[in-house]
């Protein structure tokens, strides 16, 4: 595991320059914190991506990961930039908690539910008490549901599970079940979950490492049997080196996540790491800056867990290995 | 300064009207250069602002 990774460590110690770039870091600067450069920096358009504030949760992720060529590890700046994203994100939200991604005030349930599962990830990485400022987010969130975009869905389970982790809120706790109830319940007999009425091998990827955190966090075992069936659907049409009929998929995304594949021991994550090492798989340093960033946070939360020597890793997922 | 909706709003205005004239357009470049730049003790410079590792020292 730990040499199949090598290729993933590069790339991700090879992107966080070009995140950090993204971003204001003076913090005499009324935008410092904002990680949209076209807005604060380019001054291009009139209103930031929140999407981009999902760098708190690579930099949190760097300040706390201990792990060769981290040079960002304990580092006072890093921390106060991380703090900055999330406090950058907290300003630019709506009245009613919601946030803007493509257009003003879009209140977009796909910007709100990754950005709030990105900073809510970052405030616990961080340690920080203050989740009672995120209510109305995590209130609107709950209000709200996109089943057709199953990946939203899963986004907002995990965000408002990392609500409740904060705050000990139960309304969050019942409101993320329902949520992920809501999600299993679509889950097709062959093990997607449909994205727009159909099955995308990309997107289930990002959804398996999503709900690996929710069932890192939660035991759940119904939703273990679930990720089974998702993990023998991505099984089945992955090949040996990465590759997918991307023509064929629901929303034709190239692009395969890595963390809930090597979480759960699946033979998915050897076949990413040849793909990587062979140089024809599509992977952050290809995307652009839109999309760039949440690959790499997955490929340092894979680099973090396989470095971790799956100690955390429950029963029930050694259990799901030995079968294989 | 921030780009807000109403000055992105003025500048669209005046750029998909006026702007058609290149010399209006010009003395819009022209505006813009010496108020972001020319005029300024620290200039604009969009190729700036890059991440480098001193900054981790600070």
């Amino acid at each position: 595991m730990k040499e199949s990774l090598e290729r993933i460590h590069e790339i991700v110690l090879s992107q966080v320059p070009r995140v950090l770039g993204l971003g204001d870091r003076d913090p005499s600067s009324e935008t410092f914190g904002c990680f949209d450069r076209g807005y604060w920096h380019y001054k291009s358009i009139d209103f930031p991506n929140t999407r981009y504030q999902e760098a708190c949760w690579l930099l949190a992720l760097l300040y706390q990961g201990n792990f060769d060529g981290n040079i960002y590890y304990q580092n006072g700046q890093v921390k106060q930039w991380a703090e900055a994203a999330i406090e950058f994100w907290i300003s630019r939200r709506h009245r009613d908690g919601s946030v803007d991604e493509a257009y003003p005030n879009e209140r977009g349930f796909c910007a709100t539910a990754f950005t709030c599962w990105a900073v809510t990830e970052a405030m616990l990485l961080l340690r920080r008490s203050d989740g009672e400022r995120l209510e109305k987010t995590g209130k609107w969130l709950m209000r709200h549901n996109n089943p057709d975009v199953s990946n939203q869905m899963a986004a907002a389970a995990c965000a408002l599970l990392n609500l409740y982790h904060l705050t000990s809120n139960t309304p969050y706790l019942r409101a993320s079940e329902e949520k992920l109830s809501r999600l299993l319940s679509s889950q097709e007999s062959s093990g997607y979950f449909p994205e727009y009425g159909g099955a995308d091998v990309g997107y289930l990827s990002l959804i398996v490492g999503c709900l690996a955190h929710y069932w890192k966090r939660t035991k759940d075992p119904v939703l273990l049997e679930s990720l089974k069936r998702a993990l023998g659907f991505l099984e089945e049409r992955i090949d040996e080196k990465g590759h997918y009929d991307h023509h064929r998929m629901s929303r034709k995304t190239q692009f395969l996540y890595s963390y809930g594949v090597a979480f759960f021991g699946s033979p998915v994550f050897e076949r990413i790491c040849r793909g990587l090492e062979e140089g024809t798989l599509l992977n952050p340093v290809w995307l652009d800056d839109r999309y760039f960033m949440p690959l790499t946070t997955d490929y340092l939360e894979t680099v973090l867990w396989a470095l971790s020597e799956r100690h955390a890793v429950g029963a029930a997922v050694e259990s799901y290995e030995s079968k294989e | 300064m921030k780009m807000t909706p109403f000055r992105f709003l003025l500048l669209r205005l005046y750029l998909v009207t006026l702007g058609k004239i290149p010399e209006a357009s010009q003395l819009l470049k022209r505006f813009l250069v010496w108020r972001f730049i020319r005029s300024r003790e620290e200039k604009y410079v969009a190729s700036s602002r890059y991440f480098t590792p001193s900054e981790l020292n600070k």
